[in-house]
């Protein structure tokens, strides 16, 4: 057998190896009828249904209308890349991302089965975002900070994202969807003038308050 | 088989001439590759800068447009210095180095041209695709989709190229660097149709038939897309690295390689161990357990092939470290070489729970990242860079000072970016598994760190300029042309039949 | 055109006219190549004994390693530390006071980024529940605990003597009345409050006195009901 013969077939034999454990093992479906094989995989398919006393828990849902069309102006804007969207066990760290309010238990795969992308996200220059939709920050508070993150949170490094809000003048009575401004934002704000969400603003805080990961107790996440 | 280490110059000119024939037939693919490299390299280091100095003041630098924040930019620094500048050079170094390997010249250098041209439209509608909004979040796919065609193509003519070069080679032995080189060019473009195929899926129809494929959701999109990207690392830009510092040291300093055996571990013990370890990316997250231990066992056994080829590396040079003082190409690939070594032991006990729980999540991660990447592969790239562009244009480097600025900007940048961000993201993982300090304080905290990353990123941009500039004299035929090499400083000949003379 | 191994060295002056007759500069070319060592070639040195020793005890590290915590390679086992197959153990809802503070506790890692763990929240910002008046002092009754937890508070209100005028989101529909009853248990016996527990019935209670309704209470709406009021269905009042 020729040298490069050799070098073929070891370099193949050696990528396979990881390319079906890694990559297409994972893939096959977890309910598939091969008992020895399901072991290895990860992918599901069902969301986890609860019927407690005829009210019916359906857990993930996938997201539809302004969240899923926020959902594309957050992985557009690389979001992920300062925030992450997972919890990580309580043998971890400390607990600390429990401890911190961001989440009532760690993630599991089954959270995510509707993500597509998924944005777990390896950096946490900003906080977690998997449950942000449930830890008490309401829709004008996500307006204000994605408008300028240092009037709510001082000190921020997040980038300013005013391009997804329009200043105009105020015709008639200010409008409804006008953020309110505080400290020196609103002392530079012309008078007249309001700060309006463009439709992608509203997209993307309907997409942020859907995130609710982990208030449902999934089976496999009770210890 | 090899030759045998006689020094007669019989046998010299004879290769010489061999070699001169090669290296001319090689010029105009390489140069293109070379040149594409280094523009993208420009391009990355501006885009880095802007990604750096916004992460800590984002008010500065226009901060309403919208393609110049810092997720846009960051994503777009990333394409541009992955996969336009590292792929490159690798594709500029691989089809030299093959040439000169296998003792043919160069077969089909049209074809190589041609890829040349179809990765780098890919390259531009990519980046440009990422700032002006269509980024897809998924790191080192960032870039739309609709390039894949265009990557795919250009990326597999180079490999087919490569294996049609072995195919047709002279030489019978094959030398370590083939191997590597071989195996580099087999792996990549399975591993690129793999996670396009699995992460994006395929939605197309062609002749009328609708082919549509969308395999993954949940993490399995994410467990596919760190495989892929760890394995770009360690079986793309690694194969190539060490395969190259595999060809430089030796051939500069005109010694064997130490151990043929040694090699042989460090190859196939790559091959083997690195592909597992790339669910370290994802410990403590939604992944089950045999993934990420598997990922540990992976990461922690590449300390097998690190070891054997520095080992092998530090016997070559032995008794020769006093050539660093003259040569550019040989200093930049013995820095490559030990920050090689350093990244994949920080990176084998880095995957390790109890160092995993702090360093997660921080800009530590990117420290390593970048001394990996840059410390190891772009020192090496540059060091390749000065021994081969000679030998295609035939002119000295106009400047030995600067290159020596090159050096020490981008040798002192990358160390303190290193040591900045390190320290800084060490103390960050401290505080974030310490629910009692406020998540503002600790961002505060990294700011002091990530500003002498801005500064280490604009020494190192500097150098790129010189470098970018030293190139474009050469190729250009501007600056002083020279009779000798262009060596750090001028090499005092103390006798003339000073054994294994330096050649640069 | 390659220059074949086993000939003679051709000569050099012909070679040149040959080269010139290619256009190729053959004198530069071979500045920088003819100074070139040949190309590397293998050294035979053996591996050294102590790397061998030291790979096969890695390797053997890594099997144990394996062994121990790969789960048995189940998809569905996430701890690494100590692998859990997983049973499916359906949800208990505590009725007990101690149950529902334990539970609480839980439920309650939901407000501490407002609120904070210390229950002494933020100033101006969001009001304490420590010590506070509404939570276990004058002004504090189930049914009014109850609204604020269903559907939100807004406006300005005042907490041990500081004013605060922000917007607490409404839970009624994320928490269920088990849950919302724990927690407000919970902030009722913890810290330096003590009062009597809130029971899922009296949440449930309250959202049938109330009905469906989309905005937040109001401080006035909370102060029009009398603190001995109780929804009817609801636990008596207690004192």
């Amino acid at each position: 057998m020729d040298r490069g013969m050799v070098i073929f077939l070891g370099a193949l034999l050696t990528f396979t190896s990881s390319w079906l454990g890694l990559v297409l093992l994972p893939l096959l479906p977890a309910n598939s009828t091969y008992p020895v094989l399901s072991a290895l995989r990860v992918q599901y398919q069902e969301p986890f249904i609860e019927d407690q006393g005829g009210v019916v828990t359906s857990y993930p849902r996938p997201l539809s209308g302004s969240a899923l069309r926020g959902k594309a102006i957050y992985q557009q804007n690389g979001c992920m890349y300062c925030h992450s969207q997972q919890i990580r066990p309580e043998n971890f760290g400390n607990n600390a991302d429990i401890k911190r309010g961001w989440a009532t238990r760690r993630t599991v795969p089954r959270d995510y089965i509707y993500d597509k992308p998924i944005m777990l996200g390896t950096m946490r220059t900003g906080p977690d975002l998997a449950n942000i939709g449930v830890r008490g920050y309401y829709a004008d508070w996500h307006h204000k900070h994605l408008y300028d993150p240092r009037m709510m949170v001082p000190g921020s490094v997040m980038p300013r994202f005013r391009f997804l809000y329009e200043k105009r003048k105020i015709v008639g009575e200010p409008s409804i969807d006008a953020i309110e401004l505080t400290g020196k934002w609103k002392a530079d704000l012309e008078a007249g003038y309001e700060i309006v969400p463009t439709g992608d603003a509203k997209d993307l805080v309907a997409y942020l308050l859907s995130q609710d990961r982990t208030t449902v107790a999934l089976p496999e996440a009770r210890e | 088989m090899t030759e045998v280490g006689r020094n007669g110059t019989d046998d010299k000119a004879r290769y010489a001439l061999e070699r001169a024939r090669i290296d001319a037939s090689c010029r105009l693919p390489t140069l293109v590759w070379i040149c594409s490299g280094v523009i993208w390299l420009l391009i990355g280091s501006t885009l880095a800068l802007f990604a750096s100095i916004k992460l800590h003041s984002p008010e500065w630098l226009f901060p309403d447009v919208s393609w110049l924040t810092f997720g846009r930019v960051r994503a777009a620094h990333l394409s541009s210095v992955a996969l336009g500048w590292s792929f490159s050079m690798a594709i500029a170094v691989s089809i030299w180095q093959m040439c000169r390997l296998a003792r043919c010249e160069m077969i089909y250098p049209k074809m190589l041209i041609v890829a040349a041209v179809i990765w780098n439209i890919g390259m531009v509608v990519g980046v440009v695709g990422i700032l002006i909004g269509y980024g897809q979040s998924v790191e080192w796919l960032d870039m739309p989709p609709v390039v894949a065609p265009f990557l795919v193509t250009g990326l597999g003519i180079v490999a087919a190229w490569t294996v049609a070069t072995f195919r047709n080679r002279r030489e019978p032995h094959v030398y370590v660097t083939q191997w590597y080189l071989l195996g580099a060019m087999f792996w990549m473009p399975w591993l690129y149709v793999t996670a396009v195929l699995v992460i994006f899926g395929l939605d197309i129809t062609l002749l009328g038939m609708n082919l549509r494929f969308s395999p993954a959701t949940g993490v399995v999109q994410a467990t596919t897309n760190w495989w892929f990207n760890h394995n770009v690392l360690g079986l793309w830009l690694t194969p190539v690295g060490v395969g190259t510092a595999y060809y430089l040291i030796p051939k500069v300093i005109g010694r064997p390689v130490y151990s043929y055996y040694l090699s042989v571990i460090g190859f196939w013990a790559l091959a083997l161990f690195y592909s597992w370890a790339g669910m370290h990316h994802l410990i403590g997250g939604p992944i089950p357990a045999w993934m990420a231990s598997a990922s540990i066992v992976g990461s922690m056994m590449m300390l097998i092939p690190v070891a054997a080829v520095a080992l092998n590396h530090h016997m070559t040079m032995r008794g020769h470290f006093h050539h660093l003082r003259y040569s550019p190409t040989l200093r930049f690939v013995v820095f490559g070489a030990i920050a090689y070594t350093a990244v994949s032991v920080q990176g084998a006990f880095e995957s390790l729970k109890s160092f995993s729980e702090i360093a997660h999540f921080t800009h530590y991660t990117v420290a390593h990242a970048h001394l990996g990447v840059y410390g190891f592969y772009a020192m090496i790239m540059f060091g390749a860079t000065y021994y081969i562009v000679p030998r295609l244009t035939g002119r000295e480097w106009a400047s030995g000072r600067m290159i020596r600025w090159h050096f020490w900007l981008t040798a002192i940048g990358i160390t303190l970016y290193f040591v900045s961000l390190s320290i800084g993201g060490w103390y960050q993982g401290l505080a974030l598994i310490d629910a009692n300090i406020p998540f503002i304080r600790i961002v505060r905290g990294t700011v002091p760190y990530l500003m002498s990353r801005s500064v280490a990123g604009i020494l190192m941009t500097i150098g790129h300029v010189i470098f970018a500039t030293l190139v474009v004299m050469n190729v250009c035929g501007f600056g002083r042309s020279r009779s000798g090499p262009t060596l750090f400083v001028e090499k005092r000949v103390t006798s003339v039949y000073e054994p294994a003379a330096l050649s640069v | 055109m390659k220059p074949p191994l086993d000939q003679p060295l051709p000569d050099y002056e012909e070679l040149e006219r040959r080269e010139e007759a290619r256009d190729v500069d053959v004198q530069q070319l071979h500045a920088p190549v003819i100074r070139e060592h040949n190309e590397p070639r293998d050294g035979l040195e053996p591996i050294p004994v102590w790397m061998g020793m030291a790979f096969g005890a890695l390797l053997f590290w890594g099997g144990l390693y394996m062994a121990s915590n790969a789960g048995d390679y189940r998809g569905d086992v996430l701890d690494r530390y100590e692998p859990k197959p997983v049973v499916y153990k359906a949800e208990v809802i505590p009725t007990d006071e101690a149950g529902l503070k334990k539970l609480g506790e839980k439920i309650y890692l939901n407000c501490v980024a407002c609120h904070q763990s210390t229950g002494e929240g933020a100033l101006n910002q969001f009001p304490p529940l420590n010590k506070s008046e509404w939570v276990v002092g004058e002004k504090a009754s189930t049914a009014r605990l109850a609204r604020i937890l269903l559907y939100g508070l807004g406006g300005e209100i005042s907490v041990r003597g500081n004013k605060y005028n922000g917007a607490m989101p409404a839970w009624g529909s994320q928490l269920k009345d088990h849950q919302i009853a724990a927690v407000l248990t919970f902030i009722r016996g913890n810290w330096d409050n003590k009062a009597v527990p809130i029971f899922a019935k009296d949440i449930a209670a309250a959202r049938t006195a109330v009905g469906a309704r989309t905005s937040a209470m109001s401080v006035a709406e909370l102060e029009a009901l009398p603190i001995d009021q109780v929804d009817p269905g609801a636990t008596p009042f207690k004192k």
